[in-house]
């Protein structure tokens, strides 16, 4: 990573644990501030893939599909700004199906170290630990507060490791 | 690439050079554990971690595609599996991202490969086997990138098997499933193939995974439109490419036996292989998804030995039992060194061209001793400095 790199990925992190504190300070009420993380989400999304298509993609054999995706995302992204609220099921079912793919990979990851007698019991417990929390979420369907909570313990993670990544280093030294 | 050639084949390969039938059960063995040293691989015997010369469909599935993520990536995939053709290759369209990934396009006969077989020279058989690997598979992934990457390694559904008949070839539509579980079936032209996602630098898009496994099949000829060459059809006539690993193979494995020389592309020692060449051809044609029994028959025949199947528990006991500071006089210890030297240049020429697609690197002469600890192993090895 350049100086820059190291500095943007640090931001990054400390940026994501700033969202996660603010949404564990507002809890029931949080919906609506994830809700407009979606919305940006969204745009961003579109208009990435704008850019992308036409700095690279429109290179790409069958590239013109990215252009059309793009235009579609980013009408979507303001379309859901313009409604007033969303139906809370489908912020918890995105939650939910994250965590359980994750604990998905973590048991086949486990498995496969398992069979060439590697380490794999923490990585089996990651991923037991990921799909109970995903069961968890959705016995607590009714308590808005625990999925905020579990939300945040993944933007925490990935905050975290954002900031580790600007801190490691990663030069590959060589004699020439 | 499959097993049955960088094992077997390898091994043919060093016994028509004039390697023992020792000499060439390590070298093959070496070739053959690049598709098998993964970082679960390396914890399990206490190996160095940036040695990994591969990574497990389960580590692909958790890693992150962050930046670094990619560069770790990219050091792997292009430093053992699809080394860079042409790092200058001139490039007229797109950004500079699109061009320095463009540039990562494998291929054989590139300047890297010339590198790569030199700096095996003198090393040992370890790491003679370890550039078996590389250049083996610059025929066999020709055409894609060791690099996520969308706009290279794309393909689309116009994809076509030639299968020999009594006018010639016969063209037939190939079949893509994405179920991972689902095997090949080369008789009904169905194959597996990862996921059109896109996302640049989704791991789908990674090396040859959206053509499947047709590259590693030696019988395949097939014709397609890669992402990135303008819409034009390319075909990829695997008999042929895999004849011509074969014999540059031999040709590389006597300069690397020899005390001094010179390692030239494009030279194929097809006067030592001409004897041979019909098995080898039948052996190459004929559709199967593996020829591992017809290689080692070929190989027993040559060396009048029988040659043990491939065991990853080889050598592990011997790596594991050494002394801390002789564990690089093991078989293993040796390859791990081979590993991180061979990164460490690939590294170092794709930085020189201004990418970091696979890291920073930086001069030990200049800066001196620093970046990944692991590495100043190889360092130590060169200078007699660093950590040994």
């Amino acid at each position: 990573m350049t100086r820059w790199q190291k500095i943007k990925s640090i931001l990054i992190g400390l940026f994501m644990l700033a969202i996660a504190a603010s949404l564990l300070t507002y809890r029931e009420d949080a919906y609506g501030v994830i809700m407009v993380i979606f919305v940006m989400i969204l745009i961003f999304s579109g208009l990435r893939m704008l850019v992308y298509y036409f700095a690279m993609a429109k290179n790409m054999t069958g590239g013109k599909m990215i252009l059309y995706m793009g235009i579609l995302l980013t009408d979507l992204g303001l379309f859901a700004n313009s409604l007033v609220s969303v139906p809370n099921t489908y912020i918890l079912l995105y939650l939910v199906a994250m965590l359980f793919l994750s604990g998905i990979i973590d048991i086949l990851n486990a498995l496969e170290s398992k069979k060439i007698e590697g380490h794999w019991k923490l990585r089996m417990l990651r991923g037991v630990g990921s799909i109970a929390a995903a069961a968890g979420c959705l016995f607590f369907r009714n308590s808005p507060s625990t999925v905020v909570i579990i939300y945040c313990l993944g933007l925490i993670y990935n905050g975290v490791i954002h900031i580790i990544n600007g801190f490691r280093t990663n030069d590959i030294i060589a004699i020439q | 690439m499959n097993g049955d050639f960088h094992y077997y084949a390898t091994y043919c390969a060093s016994v028509i050079a004039g390697y023992s039938h020792e000499e060439a059960l390590k070298i093959c063995y070496s070739a053959n554990l690049v598709d098998f040293c993964s970082r679960t691989f390396l914890r399990t015997v206490g190996g160095p971690l940036s040695a990994a010369t591969t990574q497990l469909q389960s580590e692909l599935a958790d890693v992150r595609t962050d930046i670094l993520g990619l560069q770790d990536i990219t050091r792997i995939w292009a430093s053992f599996h699809f080394l860079p053709r042409n790092l200058n290759a001139l490039v007229k369209r797109g950004t500079r991202t699109y061009r320095n990934k463009y540039r990562l396009i494998c291929g054989p006969n590139g300047e890297l490969l010339k590198a790569a077989v030199e700096l095996a020279k003198g090393k040992g058989y370890e790491a003679a086997g370890l550039a078996m690997h590389i250049l083996a598979d610059t025929w066999a992934h020709m055409y894609f990138a060791g690099t996520p990457s969308l706009v290279i390694n794309n393909t689309d559904y116009n994809f076509r098997e030639l299968i020999p008949c009594e006018s010639g070839f016969e063209n037939r539509p190939v079949v893509f499933s994405h179920n991972p579980a689902a095997a090949d079936d080369p008789e009904t032209g169905r194959y597996t193939a990862s996921l059109y996602q896109v996302s640049e630098n989704s791991i789908m898009n990674l090396g040859h995974g959206r053509a499947g496994h047709l590259p590693d099949y030696s019988f395949m000829r097939y014709i397609y439109i890669p992402a990135w060459n303008e819409y034009r059809e390319i075909l990829k006539d695997n008999p042929s490419d895999y004849y011509h690993a074969f014999t540059q193979m031999v040709y590389a494995l006597k300069y690397l036996r020899s005390e001094d020389g010179i390692f030239e592309t494009d030279i194929y020692d097809t006067e030592s292989v001409k004897p041979y060449e019909e098995k080898i051809m039948d052996i190459l044609t004929v559709r199967r998804i593996s020829s591992a029994d017809a290689w080692q028959e070929f190989g027993e025949s040559l060396s009048g030995e029988k040659i043990p199947a491939f065991s990853l528990m080889n050598y592990q006991k011997e790596y594991r039992e050494a002394e801390n500071g002789n564990k690089e006089n093991t078989c293993l210890g040796r390859f791990f060194v081979a590993a991180m030297s061979q990164k460490s240049m690939v590294t170092s020429r794709i930085f020189s061209t201004g990418s970091i697609l696979a890291g920073r690197s930086i001069d030990y002469k200049v800066e001196g001793l620093r970046g990944i600890r692991d590495y100043w192993q190889i360092v130590g090895e060169e200078l007699g400095v660093g950590k040994k």
